[in-house]
């Protein structure tokens, strides 16, 4: 079985990343790369080639969906899920996020024990969208 | 392996499925998280702009939580909320009881 081995998180705030990191890869066990904002993702996506990739909404550089927007413009990236990571609770900010192409929506504050197995549903999505 | 869960996993209670290593290094990143809020609300309460402070704010709202300080995340949510409405008197007093509200939580032993 292939599973869900390496996951990029773009993520502005450094204490948001260390606990990231902590989750995904000391809990989680994954491979992980984390990026301070989307230029640096854009330009390290395809020597890492994430199986996943977790994305902050709000940054200084590029947004959340402008990253998106260019990442999906990546060969490395085709079908590659993408889930919003974002401090936006209401239901119609969550919708309007969704429509930028994400496959979904982690809500902070995330619980980092529980984060690696509530990103296994979007894995398995993107790996039916690939038609695996 | 990776993106497996691990058959000990207890939904209710995640922390407590983890093995004590695991748990030792959350407790570790909790307490450098909690020596480094003074830090964060001298960036706060010192910001140039209302810009500035609300994206401090938003920082602060978005880690506290993860680090296990809901009641701290919800100050700080509500706070940056408030910092984003218009400058009217009855919301400029309740920016300053939100923020007050973050330093006293920050300032607090409780959570330490």
């Amino acid at each position: 079985m292939t599973g869900l081995r390496r996951v990029m998180c773009i993520e502005d705030d450094a204490d948001i990343r260390l606990i990231l990191e902590f989750s995904l890869a000391t809990v989680g066990g994954y491979e992980v790369l984390c990026c301070a904002g989307g230029r640096a993702a854009l330009s390290q996506a395809p020597g890492f080639r994430p199986d996943l990739v977790l994305l902050d909404v709000m940054m200084p550089d590029l947004s959340g969906p402008e990253t998106l927007a260019a990442l999906r413009k990546l060969p490395c990236m085709d079908g590659v899920p993408v889930v919003f990571l974002t401090a936006k609770a209401m239901p119609d900010e969550l919708e309007q996020l969704l429509e930028h192409g994400a496959t979904g929506l982690i809500v902070k504050p995330f619980d980092p024990m529980t984060l690696p197995h509530d990103l296994l549903p979007y894995w398995e999505h993107g790996r039916g969208g690939r038609g695996a | 392996m990776a993106g497996e869960v691990p058959e000990t996993f207890d939904a209710a209670d995640p922390a407590a499925s983890q093995p004590a290593a695991v748990q030792a290094a959350f407790e570790r990143l909790r307490a450098a998280f909690i020596a480094g809020l003074p830090g964060r609300w001298q960036e706060i309460d010192t910001a140039a702009t209302g810009p500035l402070r609300r994206a401090a704010l938003h920082r602060l709202a978005g880690a506290s939580g993860s680090y296990g300080l809901l009641a701290l995340g919800d100050a700080a949510h509500r706070a940056e909320r408030l910092c984003g409405a218009g400058p009217s008197p009855a919301l400029v007093e309740g920016q300053a009881q939100a923020l007050q509200e973050v330093r006293l939580l920050i300032e607090g032993a409780g959570f330490a």
